[in-house]
């Protein structure tokens, strides 16, 4: 799915680290720590999240000019208003990508990541590669992502080293005004979101 | 500032992490950052900082 990215790591199923994990499961399961079912709605929490619901927020405030408002002041709220549950303890900031300004995100100490709304978080998001580099030569990896800021944009990057999880409001793409927010929300993509992108429309 | 959340380091070895600290959004200069920074002076970098990671300056302008 995210082929073709170049801070992308290889993992490998065989990897120590699954099989490692598999064992600890293993463990917490014979132990009564934790039961299949646990461990089964917990991954189900998981997979129900997904850059589907970042790209619904993005659109709906793309439409609506109040709600982008909400979104920007308080995004736990607004995700509520959408049936996204954000309910999660740890604080949720949505930053606005404008003329002036791209946002983009990195936690250079593990890989912090809106998971409440967004799922799991990208292989290469986590790579030590992508972690030093995105806060040392910011534009260096956007070009290697393909988008490149004029110099006159101030590349603004978030490192989420705590309690809070960011995600970018893009920029709407120019040609898109008679579009629905569904098809809107198609052209947001999890690196959009992520701020190594921007959405683009091709119509444009 | 962001809010107060439970000391991690205290999390990390299975304590309470109370009371709870306060979280700052600090901002930098890039180039203030790093020497040799590739790009434009205006490009900034902010960090979510406790405020115990934190000491005062005491007038250094570094």
């Amino acid at each position: 799915m995210s082929h073709g990215h170049p801070l992308e790591e290889v993992q490998y199923e065989s990897s120590p680290y699954a099989a490692r994990i598999r064992a600890i499961e293993a463990l917490l399961l014979e132990k009564g720590v934790l039961t299949e079912a646990e461990v089964q709605d917990r991954i189900s929490y998981m997979e129900a999240r997904s850059p589907a619901n970042g790209a619904m927020l993005v659109a709906r405030a793309w439409v609506d000019p109040e709600f982008k408002a909400r979104l920007l002041s308080d995004p736990k709220a607004a995700a509520g208003e959408l049936g996204i549950d954000a309910s999660a303890p740890v604080g949720f900031v949505v930053v606005e990508n404008t003329p002036q300004v791209h946002n983009l995100i990195v936690c250079t100490l593990c890989s912090c990541y809106p998971r409440a709304i967004l799922g799991r978080p990208p292989d290469w998001y986590k790579s030590f590669d992508y972690r030093s580099r995105a806060v040392r030569e910011p534009r260096a990896v956007l070009r290697e992502f393909g988008f490149e800021p004029p110099e006159d944009v101030e590349v603004v990057v978030h490192d989420s080293t705590a309690d809070m999880r960011y995600m970018v409001l893009p920029m709407r793409p120019s040609g898109t005004e008679g579009m629905s927010e569904e098809e809107l929300s198609r052209l947001v993509t999890r690196d959009a979101l992520v701020g190594v992108s921007i959405p683009r429309y091709e119509g444009s | 500032m962001l809010g107060e959340f439970r000391n991690p380091e205290d999390l990390a070895y299975g304590l309470s992490g109370e009371p709870e600290r306060p979280l700052y959004k600090v901002g930098f200069l890039q180039a203030d950052v790093w020497d040799g920074y590739g790009g434009p002076a205006s490009d900034r970098l902010y960090a979510d900082l406790y405020e115990h990671w934190l000491e005062h300056d005491e007038g250094g302008t570094t």
